[in-house]
């Protein structure tokens, strides 16, 4: 009956625990510098210059996210595991389930809510450059939709990766080895797409076995693909995106989320803690 | 006390601008090594970039813009030239929608070395335009570079006719592109590119200069023929185009809207005289 509640106050409490991180107040100066710089970098530029600001703004996003949820966010996890407090919480009436969605949903508000003050940031310094400075060097087809987008998106990848952050830490109980495996499954995540692409392009470029090609293949659909997720470049030139994209893309999070939560939880409840 | 400490700082800040200054020279050097130092591979790119294509791309622009800006003397080296179009391909090949690695190529055309090096930076413009649909320059460009430096003329009319279809382009490309063919001796195809042009345009302003340049380059195709039966029947070709009246091939020379004359130039082909008419109708006042 109290399902919902104490998934709710987990959630709140994770939040909290989360903004009290200092390293947070690093991850805002950080981007608000980067911010800064978005004005002075364009200057290097002749001609695309609102290419090369959304680039910098979305990217700034994008890599904030990412400190974000490998830094912080993991550790808000396994500092319960490390420190032991996962007694005193699940000695109360939370079950497992309970604790992990509720330190997941915790967490996604604090990545939501980061997210929109570093995008509000880099709106703002594109809104800038676009208002005052550099507005006839945007493409013709820049929207503000197709940029939200791209930040929207950023979203549903950072979502993907903590799911797969929730569940190494369940499998490891460490931070530190936690971080370095995600971080690992972000970078295959990212250059899985463009290394099947090689080997099995028509022309081949690199000499391939059969057995490595198939090993590929089944990687592709096994590991997570985030390069699904970028929508920078179509922000930054104004170019059309398919409805289709978005939504098969925020499908694909959705179910890679859930699938990574309920590995997780199953890990999660068969595990001792000692 | 405090003066002791100020001294120390004193003395600590000229000892790190003289290693700075003693460095700056070993730093040099190792630029210049650097420059030798062969480029990632274009894959090798697309796999490092991750989700930060538009950044990496920025970046690597940037270098080629120092390499060409960083050059001791006006002339540019052949392995600076050949590292700032490598640098180029790169930044394309990574986000190809990017305009300005293409500017940059299309202004080092002017210190390239040969057509070779012309037929690479067209051949990168070109792959450019497949991405920017959107956008004419980059045939424009391309086309340019075919007429002025390789005297393609065909080849530059093709370009120019395929940049006039892009639509918001500007109306003088079809022109252009005629003009471009009429040179290549294609006078027929520049014709038919006007027609397609036409068919499509409703703007009343640019189907009066289309119908004026479709005008010009019918009996520019006109006297074409004549000349070219004049030669069959004299074997020679005519020197110049009153010739043609005067062997009774053609009852008289067209004449074009604001009085400007044809003429056969040194290597017998139909042109337009630069001088317009407009000074005669002053004189006659």
């Amino acid at each position: 009956m109290n399902r919902f509640p104490n998934i709710y106050h987990l959630a709140v409490i994770t939040f909290k625990e989360g903004i009290r991180d200092r390293a947070l107040i690093g991850v805002f100066i950080i981007s608000l510098v980067m911010m800064v710089m978005n004005v002075a970098f364009i200057s290097f530029f002749m001609r695309d210059l609102g290419k090369v600001s959304v680039d910098l703004g979305l990217s700034t996003v994008s890599l904030a996210g990412l400190v974000l949820v490998l830094f912080i966010g993991l550790n808000l996890i396994s500092k319960d595991l490390d420190k032991k407090t996962i007694f005193l919480i699940l000695s109360r009436s939370i079950s497992r389930t309970q604790y992990l969605l509720g330190k997941f949903a915790g967490l996604m508000g604090l990545i939501i809510m980061s997210m929109a003050i570093i995008g509000l940031i880099s709106f703002l310094s594109v809104l800038l450059i676009k208002s005052f400075l550099a507005g006839v060097f945007f493409a013709k087809s820049f929207s503000w939709w197709t940029f939200f987008l791209a930040w929207g998106m950023s979203v549903v990848s950072l979502m993907t990766l903590t799911a797969v952050g929730f569940l190494f830490c369940t499998l490891t109980s460490h931070a530190f080895v936690a971080m370095v495996i995600t971080s690992m499954v972000y970078l295959i995540g990212q250059t899985l797409p463009h290394i099947q692409e090689l080997v099995l392009a028509r022309q081949q470029v690199l000499k391939v076995s059969a057995s490595l090609k198939i090993i590929i293949q089944i990687l592709y659909y096994i590991m997570p693909n985030f390069s699904l997720f970028d929508f920078k470049l179509q922000a930054a030139h104004g170019l059309p995106v398919e409805p289709g994209h978005i939504l098969w893309a925020v499908v694909y999070g959705l179910v890679y989320t859930t699938v990574c939560l309920w590995l997780a939880d199953l890990v999660f409840k068969k595990k001792e803690f000692v | 006390m405090n003066w002791r400490w100020a001294i120390l700082i004193v003395i600590l800040l000229a000892v790190q601008a003289i290693s700075l200054t003693k460095l700056r020279v070993y730093y040099k050097q190792t630029e210049d090594i650097q420059r030798t130092i062969p480029l990632p591979p274009e894959n090798f790119l697309k796999l490092i970039r991750m989700e930060f294509s538009g950044l990496l791309s920025d970046v690597i622009f940037i270098q080629a813009q120092e390499t060409l800006g960083n050059r001791k003397t006006r002339e540019i080296t052949p392995e600076a030239s050949s590292l700032v179009m490598a640098l180029i391909e790169r930044t394309v090949a990574i986000d190809p929608y990017f305009l300005d690695p293409y500017y940059l190529a299309q202004a080092f055309v002017w210190y390239s070395k040969g057509p070779d090096e012309i037929r690479r930076i067209n051949q990168l413009l070109i792959t450019g335009a497949e991405y920017r649909t959107w956008d004419p320059d980059l045939l424009f460009y391309a086309g340019f570079n075919h007429y002025f430096f390789l005297r393609e003329y065909r080849r530059a009319g093709d370009l120019f006719s395929q940049a006039a279809k892009i639509h918001g382009g500007w109306a003088g490309l079809a022109g252009l592109a005629a003009k471009m063919y009429q040179r290549g001796r294609d006078t027929l195809t520049g014709i038919a590119l006007l027609k397609g042009m036409l068919l499509k345009t409703t703007d009343k302003e640019i189907r009066q200069y289309l119908e004026a340049r479709l005008d010009q380059y019918q009996k520019m195709y006109y006297l074409e023929s004549a000349a070219k039966i004049y030669q069959e029947k004299f074997l020679v070709p005519p020197r110049q185009i009153e010739e043609l009246v005067a062997a009774d091939i053609i009852p008289s020379i067209p004449v074009l809207p604001k009085g400007q004359k044809f003429y056969l130039d040194i290597q017998g082909n139909v042109d337009i005289e630069k001088e317009a008419a407009p000074k005669s109708k002053n004189t006659d006042k």
